[in-house]
C-alpha cells in the first residue's frame, strides 16, 4: 500500500501535442481516486504515466516514498486493469492470474494458494481451467481483476475497466469493484469518462479537461460546489442548466436577470458566492440551476419563479423530465471551446425551438408540449460563474 | 476448377503410380496404376548409395536454415511491428525490394564471393545464402502479424513483470503460432525444393541435396523412369507430411494479419 503523488507532471508527445499540463495530485494510502473527463482530456495518459507505460515530459511521479520517473513498469509494483482486459488468450484463467506471480519466481505452492484465494474472492473457482474466450464479459472482467489483486501490489490502476460491459452488468461490477477495493484497502486510481461511475465509486474525483485538472474533491462537493463552468456542466445528470445573466444590486438586494425575467438572490446563495456582488452593476455572469432545484410553482408558492415553454416531456416513472425553452441564452461548457453555444440560427429552423432548460419534476405531472409553465426556483442552491473565465464566483 | 485440379494432381498421381511399377510395365502401361505393385524401385534407390546422404543433406539444410530464418525474422519483426525508430520505413521498403529480387541474379556474385573464401561445397555457405533469401518474406509476414496483436497484451505483460524477450517468448510467440508455422512451412518447402543454389554451390556428391541429386538420377540410370519417380516420391513425401500437419495453422496464418 502506498500513496501516489504527481507533481507538475507534463506530457508532450513527439508531434508536439501536449496531453497533460502540470498535473499535480495526491492519492492517499488506500484511497479510491477517480479520474474523469471527456475523451481526449488526458486522463488515460495520466494513468499510463503512473503505470510507466508512457514516459513523462516534466514533473515527478512518486509511488510510496519512491520517485518512479525512470522506473520501469515491472519495478513499480503496481497492477493495471485494461479496458480490453488484455487477458492472455492462450492461457487458462488460472495461468492468467498466476502469470505475474510466476514471473516473480514464487514457489509453486504459494502461487497456487494465491490464485485460489483470488478465484474464491471473485467467484472464479469453477472457471480456472477455461480459456478467456470461453468466458462472459463480466467473468473476463473479474479475471482481469484477479490478475491485479493476486500480486498484492502497492496500487491498482484501472483504465475504463467497465466500458465494455452492458449497462446492467456495469452497475453490478461497479459495486463489486468498490467493495473489493474497500476490503483490500489498496490505493486505486480509476479512469472513466462516465461521471456516474466517478460519483458512485470514488472517495474523491478528479475532473480533467484539455489535459488540465479542473477540480479534485469528494463527489458531493463536486456536485454542490463546482469550481468552474466545465465541472458544473460535466457532473450531474441531467446536466446543470447554465444561462447567460447579469447582476443588478439596488434597494439592498441583489437580483439577476435571465432573459426578460429576473430572480432575487437569497442571502444563503450570496454567502456561497460572495464574489457575485464584487463585479459591479450589470456584470455579465453565468447562472447555474440544477434541474432538481426547479419545482412546479403551484406546489412551492414561497419560491421565486421563472416562466418557460414546454418543448418535450420525458416521463421516466420516478420523475418527469421537462425540456423547456426559456428566453435566455444557454451556455454550453463544451470540451472544445470552438463549438460554442448552438443557438437558434434562424427563426424557423429546427434549432429555433430547441429546449435550453431542463427541469426534473414530480412524476405524473400533467405537462403538454407547447404550454407555458411557471417554475419555482430554489435560489439558495443557485451557482454563479464569471462569464469570461468560467470560474465560480466564490 | 476441375481442370486446375486435374492439372495439379496428375503429376502427383503419375509419380505415385510409376514409382511402384517395374520398368517393363511402365513401357507398356503409362497411365494406369500398376497391375503388380513392386517395392523394387525403392529398394534400388536406397541401395544405389547416395540417396540417403542426399536426404540427410536436404534435411540438415532445411532444418537449420528454416529455424535460423524464423528466429532472426521474429527478432527483427517484433521491433518493426512495435516501435517507431528512424529508418523503420526505409527498412520495410528495402525488405519488400529484397522479396522480389530473383535469386538467379545473386548467384554469380555470391559464387565469386564464396569461391574467394574457399567455401564452395560448404554447407555453411548454403545455409547463409538460404537464410538470407528466406528472411525478407519471413520478416514481412511476421511484422504484419505481430502488428495485429493488441498492444495492451504486451503492456499487461510488462506490468506483470515481464521484460521484452520474456514478453516475446511467453505472450507474442504463442499467439503468433499460426504465422510462425506458416513461415516455417513455406520456407521449408522452398528450401527442400531449391535447386539452383544447391546445384551451383554443392558440387561434391557427398554434399549434394536430394533435389540436386535427383537431377543426376536421370543421366546415370539412362532414364529409368520408375526409378526417377521413386526419387521424386521420396522428395515429395516429407513436404506433403509437413504441409498437412501444419495445414490447420497454415490457413489461419496466411489470412491473419492481412486485412480483416
Amino acid at each position: 500500500m502506498a500513496q501516489i503523488a504527481l507533481s507538475a507532471v507534463d506530457k508532450v508527445y513527439d508531434n508536439g501535442f501536449q496531453a497533460v499540463h502540470g498535473l499535480t495530485l495526491d492519492v492517499a494510502d488506500g484511497e479510491f481516486l477517480v479520474l474523469v473527463g471527456p475523451s481526449g482530456c488526458g486522463k488515460t495518459t495520466a494513468l499510463r504515466m503512473i503505470a510507466g507505460l508512457e514516459s513523462i515530459s516534466g514533473g515527478t511521479i512518486s509511488i510510496g516514498e519512491r520517485v518512479v520517473n525512470d522506473v520501469s513498469p515491472k519495478d513499480r509494483d503496481i497492477a493495471m486493469v485494461f479496458q480490453s482486459y488484455a487477458l492472455y488468450p492462450h492461457l487458462s484463467v488460472a495461468d492468467n492470474i498466476a502469470f505475474g506471480l510466476k514471473l516473480r519466481k514464487l514457489p509453486k505452492k504459494v502461487v497456487e494458494e494465491r490464485v485460489e484465494w483470488a478465484a474464491r474472492l471473485l467467484d472464479l473457482t469453477p472457471y480456472l481451467d477455461r480459456r478467456p474466450k470461453q468466458l462472459s464479459g463480466g467473468q473476463r472482467q473479474r479475471v482481469a481483476m484477479g490478475r491485479a489483486i493476486v500480486r498484492e501490489p502497492q496500487a491498482f490502476l484501472m483504465d475504463e475497466p467497465l466500458s465494455n460491459l452492458d449497462a446492467k452488468l456495469r452497475v453490478q461490477m461497479r459495486a463489486e469493484i468498490s467493495k473489493l477495493q474497500r476490503d483490500l484497502k489498496t490505493t486505486t486510481v480509476y479512469v472513466t469518462h462516465d461521471q456516474v461511475e466517478a460519483m458512485t465509486m470514488g472517495d474523491r474525483v478528479a475532473v480533467m479537461n484539455h489535459g488540465v485538472l479542473q477540480q479534485i474533491d469528494a463527489p458531493q462537493v463536486l456536485y454542490d460546489e463546482p469550481a468552474n463552468l466545465f465541472v458544473a456542466g460535466f457532473i450531474g445528470t441531467p446536466p446543470m442548466n447554465l444561462l447567460e445573466s447579469t447582476v443588478a444590486t439596488g434597494d439592498g438586494r441583489t437580483t439577476i436577470t435571465i432573459g426578460s425575467q429576473s430572480l432575487t438572490i437569497s442571502p444563503a446563495a450570496l454567502a456561497h458566492y460572495p464574489g457575485l456582488t464584487s463585479g459591479g452593476e450589470g456584470r455579465a455572469i453565468v447562472v447555474g440551476i440544477r434541474s432538481e432545484d426547479l419545482h412546479p410553482a403551484a406546489s412551492r408558492p414561497e419560491l421565486e419563479t421563472l416562466t418557460a415553454r414546454v418543448e418535450l416531456v420525458e416521463a421516466l416513472g420516478s420523475e418527469t423530465v421537462g425540456y423547456l425553452r426559456l428566453d435566455a441564452k444557454a451556455v454550453r461548457p463544451s470540451s472544445h471551446q470552438t463549438d460554442a453555444v448552438d443557438e437558434a440560427v434562424s427563426e424557423h429552423g429546427v434549432t429555433a425551438q430547441r429546449p435550453n432548460f431542463v427541469a426534473s419534476l414530480p412524476p405524473r405531472i400533467a405537462l403538454r408540449g407547447g404550454e407555458t409553465i411557471e417554475l419555482g426556483v430554489n435560489v439558495d442552491h443557485l451557482h454563479f460563474f464569471d462569464a469570461e473565465s468560467g470560474v465560480a464566483l466564490r | 476448377m476441375v481442370g486446375v485440379g486435374v492439372m495439379t494432381l496428375y503429376p502427383l498421381y503419375f509419380i505415385v503410380i510409376t514409382a511402384f511399377k517395374t520398368r517393363k510395365e511402365y513401357l507398356s502401361n503409362q497411365f494406369w496404376p500398376p497391375s503388380d505393385p513392386t517395392l523394387e524401385n525403392l529398394r534400388q534407390a536406397f541401395r544405389s548409395g547416395d540417396l540417403l546422404t542426399w536426404v540427410a543433406n536436404s534435411l540438415l539444410l532445411t532444418v537449420v536454415s528454416v529455424l535460423l530464418a524464423a528466429i532472426v525474422a521474429a527478432l527483427a519483426a517484433y521491433p518493426l511491428a512495435r516501435s517507431r525508430f528512424p529508418g523503420r520505413s526505409a527498412f520495410l521498403g528495402l525488405n519488400i525490394v529484397l522479396m522480389v529480387v530473383p535469386p538467379v541474379v545473386l548467384i554469380v556474385p555470391l559464387f565469386l564471393f564464396f569461391v574467394d573464401r574457399g567455401m564452395v561445397n560448404s554447407r555453411v555457405a548454403v545455409v547463409i545464402i538460404y537464410v538470407g533469401l528466406l528472411i525478407p518474406f519471413s520478416v514481412y509476414m511476421l511484422t504484419n502479424f505481430f502488428a495485429t496483436i493488441p498492444r495492451s497484451l504486451e503492456e499487461a505483460a510488462r506490468i506483470d513483470g515481464a521484460g521484452q524477450l520474456r514478453t516475446l517468448w511467453s505472450v507474442i510467440a504463442p499467439l503468433s503460432a499460426p504465422a510462425i508455422v506458416t513461415v516455417v512451412v513455406v520456407n521449408a518447402v522452398w528450401v527442400w525444393n531449391e535447386l539452383l543454389v544447391a546445384l551451383v554451390f554443392l558440387q561434391d556428391n557427398n554434399a549434394r541435396t536430394l533435389t540436386a541429386g535427383l537431377t543426376f538420377f536421370q543421366g546415370r540410370f539412362l532414364t529409368n523412369e520408375p526409378l526417377v519417380m521413386t526419387g521424386a516420391l521420396i522428395a515429395t513425401v516429407p513436404m506433403l507430411v509437413l504441409y498437412v500437419a501444419g495445414q490447420r495453422f497454415f490457413i489461419k496464418g496466411l489470412t491473419a494479419g492481412f486485412g480483416k
